[in-house]
């Protein structure tokens, strides 16, 4: 990202800028503690809703660029059943605040996915159009599965991708502007920011060296995973193992950030209306690649696990994408109940290279 | 920049012929007066508001622009197969494409043409042998082998019954077994077994090959017997589509995406992709 202004704001101050923000017309969405402690993005009306001390929320904010189920038109039928199609409402200008560095380099990968790689997605490109995002970077990891330095253009800190970035530094933020939409957001906020001195940039690099450093086991069997998988040098037990231990629940996939993959089905009103809605699908079900015949390509827990990995870490589809498809958020290692995380496929399909080579 | 839309065009049933006890090939004409321009090969979505949408090769030639035919088997299990075989004429229907990439048929000019096709692998061509035939001068040999199951499991039959008769192309069929049909006159027996008294000089053929799968092995056994190279033989795959615009993941198969990147691939590309 070039021509990054930077400033400092006092963290005592943060409130007034949070304030700030909420006197624009977009709606602001960003982290808010749920009565039993959880903490989601959620639109929010007050400043002191808003929670800046949290780790990182289950589900990814991108869920407001990539809901879990949205509408891709409306129809109704004419008497002679002719339809008339109806586009959904353009989406509303909208501030995320908060998002943790690894979200927004899952949104990069979405904007890759979705808009640079040809045909656009209309949907996503309106959302995304409309959407600002100010990041929160992390001082310490978020939780103790994170591992996103471990991962390609991933770290506590974004290079890219936010409008604005935040990164706690002791008693301030240091506040960078990376684009149009952030220089909107800095406007709001001039009288709140200062010039920032060269210095701040050496001691967030000292804060990101030590975060990065407690993650240096996983980033060796990431590089490993890359290149085995690639190469197609995986032992089939390996995934035979992994597949065994796959509850194919989904779970990874519908909380994975970089997971992209909807299914479309339509939904009757009654008689004569009704819409088309596409919503989160995962791989790892039986029923994703399942064709009309009752064929299932691939039938085994083993051979989705395979894909799966292959997907998000193959160089074939680097060359694809432009990156890995993993930004190190961890959800995966939360929520799966087989214990065959990314980290953890990862370790194995290492391993298995160790004791190939002795 | 070129963008996906989600909002099919609507068409309107203008007839239904049905073809065996299982499939119907249905005649779409836009209702929205502009032209639908697609290669063959080609394939598009196909949506019955309420029911779904799901993805069917165009079996009508490109020359057409206005209206379309496609032929749907019905499957039980098949949402949208079913709904279609439920509507009758004057229904309206929604069609968005055309999507994917076509046979390179223009590649073949000048060349010795075989179009291999098993069951209802027939629709995949038939765009394909109708563009041939439009433009008859501009290839030399031009041989449809075709097998089906039994002779009523044939679809097209007034269609192969002309080819047969006509100079412009060789025709052949067969069946795996006769059935209940004792009018079938025909070879029985494997699609293979057309391939032996075939005289063709595979160094100048290139070969287009659509129907089950476990056809497949075999076809490719016969066309290299016959000196057809792997980079000749020109496939096209089905997968499981939601999208066709290579974005719902769904039809991928190692790297590839058949909406995308397919559903025509040449043999030598198919052995490249990695995973099923």
């Amino acid at each position: 990202m070039n021509n990054v202004a930077r400033f400092v704001l006092p963290a005592p101050r943060l409130s007034e800028a949070l304030e700030a923000l909420l006197e624009l017309p977009d709606q602001v969405v960003a982290p808010v503690r749920a009565a039993r402690g959880d903490v989601h993005f959620e639109p929010v009306e007050s400043a002191d809703q808003i929670q800046t001390d949290f780790g990182n929320t289950l589900v990814s904010p991108i869920e407001y660029l990539l809901p879990s189920q949205e509408v891709m038109f409306e129809y109704r039928l004419g008497p002679q059943g002719q339809p008339e199609l109806t586009a959904p409402a353009p989406p509303p200008d909208r501030i995320i605040f908060g998002l943790r560095p690894c979200d927004v380099a899952a949104i990069e990968y979405a904007d890759h996915f979705y808009v640079e790689r040809e045909p656009a997605d209309t949907l996503y490109a309106a959302r995304r159009q409309a959407t600002t995002l100010i990041a929160l970077a992390c001082a310490e990891p978020a939780n103790e599965t994170c591992f996103c330095s471990c991962c390609e253009g991933g770290g506590p800190v974004s290079e890219s991708g936010f409008d604005v970035q935040l990164t706690p530094l002791g008693d301030q933020y240091l506040v960078e502007v990376g684009t149009e939409k952030g220089q909107r957001i800095a406007q709001q906020w001039q009288s709140l920011l200062k010039p920032a001195a060269d210095e701040l940039l050496e001691v967030r690099e000292a804060q990101t060296r030590q975060v990065m450093e407690q993650q240096l086991e996983t980033k060796s069997n990431l590089a490993a995973a890359i290149r085995r998988i690639t190469a197609e040098q995986v032992n089939p037990e390996i995934w035979e193992a992994i597949g065994h231990d796959c509850y194919s629940c989904g779970g990874c996939s519908y909380l994975c950030p970089v997971c992209t993959c909807y299914d479309v089905v339509d939904v009757e009103y009654d008689d004569t209306s009704g819409a088309r809605i596409r919503r989160t699908d995962s791989c790892r079900l039986a029923g994703f690649v399942r064709e009309a015949t009752g064929h299932i390509p691939r039938a085994t827990a083993a051979s989705r696990a395979r894909w799966y990995a292959y997907h998000k870490l193959s160089y074939d589809y680097h060359e694809q994408y432009g990156r890995y498809g993993c930004v190190g958020c961890g959800r995966c290692v939360i929520t799966c109940l087989g214990q065959i995380d990314m980290p953890a496929v990862c370790a194995r399909v290492r391993q298995s290279e160790t004791e190939a080579a002795s | 920049m070129e963008q996906v839309d989600h909002i099919p065009r609507p068409a309107i049933i203008e007839s239904i012929r049905p073809e065996t006890p299982t499939e119907k090939t249905f005649a779409l004409r836009f209702t929205d007066g502009d032209p639908f321009n697609f290669q063959a090969g080609q394939f598009c979505m196909l949506s019955v508001l309420g029911r779904g949408e799901a993805p069917f090769c165009i079996a009508s030639s490109p020359a057409q622009t206005d209206a379309i035919q496609v032929t749907v088997r019905s499957y039980p299990e098949g949402e949208v197969t079913s709904a279609l075989h439920e509507l009758t004429k004057g229904d309206y229907v929604g069609i968005r494409g055309p999507m994917g990439n076509g046979f390179p048929l223009q590649d073949f000019v000048g060349r010795d043409i075989l179009v291999v096709a098993g069951g209802i692998g027939l629709p995949a061509v038939q765009a394909s042998l109708l563009y041939l035939l439009e433009h008859r001068s501009d290839y030399r040999n031009v041989t449809l082998l075709y097998g089906a199951r039994t002779p009523s499991d044939r679809v097209y039959k007034d269609d192969l019954a002309e080819w047969e008769q006509s100079p412009d192309i060789l025709c052949k069929q067969t069946v795996d077994m006769k059935g209940d049909d004792d009018s079938w006159e025909g070879p029985v027996g494997l699609i293979t077994t057309l391939f032996e008294a075939l005289e063709i000089d595979g160094s100048q053929t290139s070969v287009i090959i659509v129907g089950p799968a476990v056809m497949y092995p075999f076809v490719v056994a016969e066309c290299r017997q016959k000196g057809i190279a792997d980079e000749n033989m020109y496939f096209s795959l089905e997968r499981h589509m939601k999208c066709g615009v290579g974005k719902c993941g769904h039809c991928t198969i190692g790297d590839k995406y058949v909406c995308l990147d397919g559903p025509v691939f040449t043999y030598s590309e198919m052995q490249q992709m990695k995973g099923e």
